[in-house]
């Protein structure tokens, strides 16, 4: 034992103390570093030689992260639940604006007011204020449906490309992953990558928030990450997937995806992250069997087809002399009615099948078998009436025939493919009643156009002149028999029977869906007041469980924080005790100095 | 557990935000008045508040309409309870002129047919009377109900011998309106006496005697009365010939379609019967039906088949006819009928009546009333029914009343006005009558307007206490929030300024 091991001891101690320093000084400045693990000194004790009991001082044994992978897994797997509800709730927030009616300025309203327009309409028929007012009725909520469309279609395209962006954000993600990953392994051969691995970690977070992960842990320190349904996503620093936008179309319209140039069934293989959260939102939320437009389309389909069902059994203020249909016949008059595929329909045909979209009427298979009734005659005192059975397994030409075959009136195609009833010279018509509904399909009398919540409107013949609108009801005498039919120009019965649309109860079904039911039978206030409702309280359950999710993710953060968090409490006492003990270790070189002379001295 | 910096600032930022959040909302409700802004907030109220509205709108528009509907039902009583005083007017006018102490001086008769002719106008007046563009009583049109220049002619009536009361006669008599023509004085009372000497009938037309004429040969009779200015305005009368100068060659009766029974010749009348009984209103044959049974009553339709004993085209007449089946005369012919053919021509002293008065061109049903979802109350009562007296009315036609009783007056004819006594009470008690299905149809509607204005109220109530916000509570609620606020910024300022820092130096 000589006075240079005591320096040597000190020396080791003077140095083990700047390390420590050193580390603390890392600790601190990266207080606010997210995903930073606090690093410690492991002091490890030189043993003595053995020519001597005394130990040779301090080594630095090693710089650990202070981690718990058990607390990281459960934020890695929390973050993807807490990045799909977190999607959701921001898309939902904006859908739920869509369908906000506290502010009495909604589709409730505009149905309201199109309905109770009716009723002022039935008070006094022939004001034309009253009809131009109930026309305006009907282009405000048309139009009032047309934009809810494009709102939820446009909120639809931005979660799209969000979904494309997304995925190149997975895919730089992993590519630099890999690179981290295998810098980690060969790093690791010959100490710990401490702060890379800390960087890998919040890689594999910001992963994971995106897209349900499971990350396996390996010996040489890399990683394997999976998606949790098995799916490779990153493998032994080695290879990485990549994700990419397919050319296959998924049932709502849009491009699918597709992993390492395989079609990625996103439903079943996706089922956290914001990732799926986007998806849900497009393909189930507002797409979809349920989604918004879904029910949407299928209020609208009621409101259309039964209000003009009504509207095409009325006459305005004078009777016909011709009327034109308000939707496209289809590019097939010689098939069989309810073997039409109505627009927009998309349906699969052929070997192999191709999916096209249909062409005939909307509301060409809602057409029963039933008898269409016409009154003819000069003036409204001199009505004869006229019927024809209208068959829906015969052909549009064929029934259009029924109706030609009618003296005094003709029925005939014109050339923007419209079915057009005209009068002979001296005659006038008006539909006394149709139990078929082929008046209401062809579009002849009828107030709503379109197909859908997309194109949904109003007859323009209506828009440029409101007193063609139709608010009575020609008279028989006898209306399970018929024998004799008057008109009188203020009677008010067709307005009373449009008004009583609001209080049927109607069957919601998309023709797209099978025939599906949505919802429960009502009328079209319930309908869309249950709507409205379900709709908040997926709103109000998402926001709950994102809550309680953020929740549990504040928990867990905090349970990280608390273990691999930089306090600065903690780093400054820290700071004091390697302080004092590299002070101490310089007193120790001191003290060996002063020995040393005193030996010198000696001499 | 250890406590880091990182996570006092979390906690207190993930605090203040949550503050901030309820801030925010209190500040919504505020703002809208509504406790729920949007559906997420209470998806249950919003439910609740979107059926309410639904409701609430279909109330107040009921509510808007029915109050409409009132008045217009108002406005159409007020006009049937003056249509009813004049009825009453002219009733008393007829009574006193119909008595031949009273009123027996023809030129002051003369002078008071002014106040009928002022009736007529009234009605007139009352009957078109508009309301918010539309007519009253235009039973669902919106043509003027009637107008002077659409006329009709009324059945014609008889007083047999010019005396008694009015008696209606059978199908074969009718006047017609030549073409165009439009009498410059309306209404017109047609007065024709028939006389069998000279077969000739003197026409009197609003007190102006308009000479006679010779009844045709021709059975049916027709002749045309020239009473415009112009040649051919007028009136073609056209009329049966007596059964006296008629002899039936064929004759059935039918009940239910099927022929039941043939009258040979000498079943005609004159034959069989004396001829005396042609006098009465009623022609009679016989027949035998052996499966009638005396007394009981049926329904026939005879058939007869005419012509002049002269000769000449067979005139085909048909009648209903309530047969009484009784035993008579002959015992062979056991179980007989008689048919009251009414097929009688002019007798000798007969008078004959007609009116021309506008026609109704209005529709037979006015514009329903909806009261509540599924249903309706009818609305006015039509000019149909109060003029015509079609549908709920007697089958009195006030105008055709009021055009005769002036006919009487002008004529000077206090028998004449006192047989038109109780037709003028039977058109009273028409327009009562519509006065009174217009009273209830308000008053049902004036209620369900009531009923209507309670729904309102009590909806309008629950939709408050469903969605609003109750102000009292959102600024206390603004307070505990704002005070919640204070003390966490106050907290936090304390916690993450108390430092080991702070010591060091």
């Amino acid at each position: 034992m000589s006075i240079s091991d005591l320096l040597n001891v000190s020396k080791m101690g003077l140095l083990s103390s700047q390390s420590a320093l050193m580390t603390v000084s890392h600790n601190i400045a990266n207080v606010n570093t997210a995903g930073y693990s606090r690093q410690t000194v492991e002091f490890q004790a030189r043993s003595a030689n053995k020519h001597s009991s005394i130990g040779n001082g301090v080594d630095i044994a090693n710089v650990a992260r202070s981690v718990d992978a058990l607390v990281d897994k459960r934020i890695i797997a929390g973050s993807a639940e807490e990045g799909r509800l977190e999607a959701r709730d921001r898309y939902l927030t904006i859908i739920e604006n869509v369908f906000n009616e506290m502010d009495k300025d909604g589709l409730a309203s505009r149905l309201d007011s199109f309905f109770s327009s009716m009723d002022g309409l039935a008070d006094n028929p022939t004001n034309p204020v009253s009809r131009a007012d109930t026309v305006a009725g009907a282009e405000s909520l048309a139009n009032h449906i047309q934009k809810m469309h494009q709102t939820l279609s446009e909120t639809a395209l931005p979660v799209d490309q969000e979904i494309s962006g997304m995925i190149d954000d997975i895919n730089t993600l992993l590519s630099n992953l890999k690179s981290l990953d295998a810098t980690i392994v060969s790093r690791e051969v010959t100490g710990p990558a401490l702060d890379l691995k800390d960087q890998r970690h919040d890689l594999v977070s910001q992963l994971g928030s995106l897209i349900d992960i499971s990350v396996l842990q390996m010996d040489n320190g890399g990683i394997q990450v999976f998606t949790s349904h098995g799916q490779k996503l990153l493998m032994d620093s080695q290879f990485s997937a990549t994700l990419a936008r397919s050319g296959q179309t998924t049932e709502s319209g849009f491009a699918g995806i597709e992993i390492n140039g395989t079609e990625f069934d996103t439903t079943d293989f996706v089922k956290g992250g914001k990732l799926k959260g986007l998806l849900e939102v497009r393909d189930e939320v507002i797409y979809g069997k349920e989604g918004v437009l879904t029910q949407l389309d299928a209020l609208v389909d009621e409101i259309r087809f039964q209000t003009n069902v009504v509207s095409s059994q009325t006459v305005s203020e004078t009777m016909y002399k011709s009327q034109t249909g308000v939707f496209d016949l289809g590019n097939d008059l010689n098939t069989a009615m309810n073997a039409l595929i109505p627009y927009p329909e998309l349906v699969k045909v052929g070997t192999p099948p191709v999916q096209v979209k249909g062409t005939a009427p909307a509301d060409v298979l809602r057409v029963t078998a039933g008898t269409l009734t016409f009154a003819v005659g000069k003036d409204a005192d001199h009505l004869k009436l006229e019927s024809v059975e209208i068959d829906p397994s015969r052909t549009l030409q064929e029934n259009m025939e029924e109706i030609d075959a009618i003296s005094g009136l003709n029925a005939t195609v014109d050339a923007n493919n419209r079915l057009v009833l005209t009068a002979d010279s001296g005659t006038q018509y008006g539909v006394v009643s149709d139990s078929s509904g082929f008046m209401a399909a062809m579009g002849i009398g009828a107030i709503f156009t379109g197909s859908g919540s997309s194109d949904m409107g109003v007859n323009e013949a209506l828009i440029a002149d409101p007193d063609q609108f139709g608010v009575a009801k020609l008279t028989v005498d006898d209306p399970t028999n018929p024998t004799k039919v008057t008109f009188n120009n203020a009677d008010n019965r067709g307005a009373l029977a449009l008004g009583r649309v609001r209080e049927r109860e109607s069957k919601f079904t998309l023709d797209s869906y099978k025939g599906t039911q949505l919802g429960s039978e009502g009328t079209f206030s319930f309908y869309y007041a249950t709507m409205v409702g379900l709709f908040g309280a997926t709103v109000s359950r998402n926001s709950e469980a994102l809550t309680t999710q953020q929740s549990a993710q504040s928990f867990l953060t905090d349970l990280r924080d608390s273990i691999s968090g930089v306090s600065l409490e903690e780093e400054l006492t820290e700071l004091i005790r390697f302080q004092q003990s590299f002070q101490a270790s310089s007193k120790m070189v001191s003290s060996a100095d002063d020995l040393f002379q005193t030996i010198i001295g000696m001499v | 557990m250890r406590v880091t910096q990182n996570m006092l600032f979390r906690s207190g930022v993930y605090a203040m935000q949550e503050r901030s959040q309820d801030m925010m909302v209190v500040q919504e409700q505020s703002v809208s008045g509504n406790r729920v802004n949007r559906p997420s907030e209470d998806p249950t109220a919003t439910y609740r508040h979107l059926m309410f509205s639904a409701d609430l709108s279909g109330v107040q528009s009921l509510k808007k309409t029915t109050v409409m509907a009132t008045e217009r039902i108002k406005a159409a009583e007020s006009n049937i309870d003056a249509m009813y005083d004049t009825m009453l007017s002219a009733q008393e006018l007829a009574l006193q002129y119909g008595n031949s102490f009273v009123g027996g001086d023809p030129e002051i008769m003369k002078a008071a047919s002014t106040n009928v002719f002022s009736y007529y106008q009234d009605f007139l007046k009352n009957v078109n009377q508009e309301m918010d563009g539309i007519p009253l009583f235009g039973g669902g049109r919106t043509i003027s109900p009637f107008d002077e220049t659409k006329l009709t002619v009324t059945d014609i009536q008889r007083r047999s011998k010019n005396v008694g009361d009015f008696q209606d006669v059978s199908s074969g008599f009718q006047a017609t309106l030549s073409s165009g023509y439009l009498p410059k004085e309306l209404p017109l009372s047609v007065k024709m006496i028939y006389a069998s000497v000279d077969n000739t009938f003197t026409v009197n037309v609003n007190g102006v005697d308009k000479g006679s004429f010779s009844a045709s040969a021709t059975d049916p009779g027709s002749w045309f009365l020239q009473v415009g200015e112009k040649s051919g305005e007028g009136f073609t009368f056209q009329y049966p010939m007596s059964g006296l100068q008629t002899a039936m060659k064929n004759s059935t009766a039918s009940a239910d379609g099927t022929d039941i029974a043939t009258f040979s010749s000498e079943a005609v009348n004159g034959s069989k019967f004396a001829s005396t009984a042609a006098q009465t209103n009623i022609d009679a044959v016989q027949a035998v039906l052996a499966q009638a049974v005396p007394g009981s009553d049926l329904n026939l339709l005879a058939t007869n088949m005419m012509a002049a004993d002269t000769g000449g085209t067979l005139t085909r007449e048909e009648a209903d006819v309530l047969a009484k089946a009784t035993v008579t005369y002959a015992t062979s012919r056991e179980d007989a009928v008689f048919i009251a053919a009414n097929t009688i021509g002019p007798q000798n002293g007969d008078a004959f009546y007609f009116e021309v008065v506008p026609k109704y061109q209005g529709g037979t049903q006015d514009r329903s009333i909806k009261v509540m979802n599924g249903r309706t109350l009818s609305g006015n009562v039509t000019g149909g029914e109060l003029i015509e007296g079609t549908q709920n009315g007697r089958g009195v036609n006030i105008f055709s009343i009021l055009a005769g009783l002036r006919g009487a007056m002008l004529r000077g004819d206090t028998t004449e006005v006192q047989a038109r006594i109780n037709e003028i009470q039977n058109g009273a008690q028409q327009i009562s009558d519509l006065q009174g299905v217009t009273g209830v149809r308000y008053t049902q509607v004036d209620s369900v307007s009531n009923t209507l204005e309670t729904d309102e109220a009590n909806l309008t109530e629950s939709m408050a206490s469903n969605s609003e916000a109750d102000l009292y509570e959102v600024l206390s609620h603004m307070q505990q929030i704002s005070q919640s606020l204070d003390v966490l910024a106050s907290t936090q300022r304390e916690i993450l300024n108390n430092s080991i820092l702070n010591y060091l130096n």
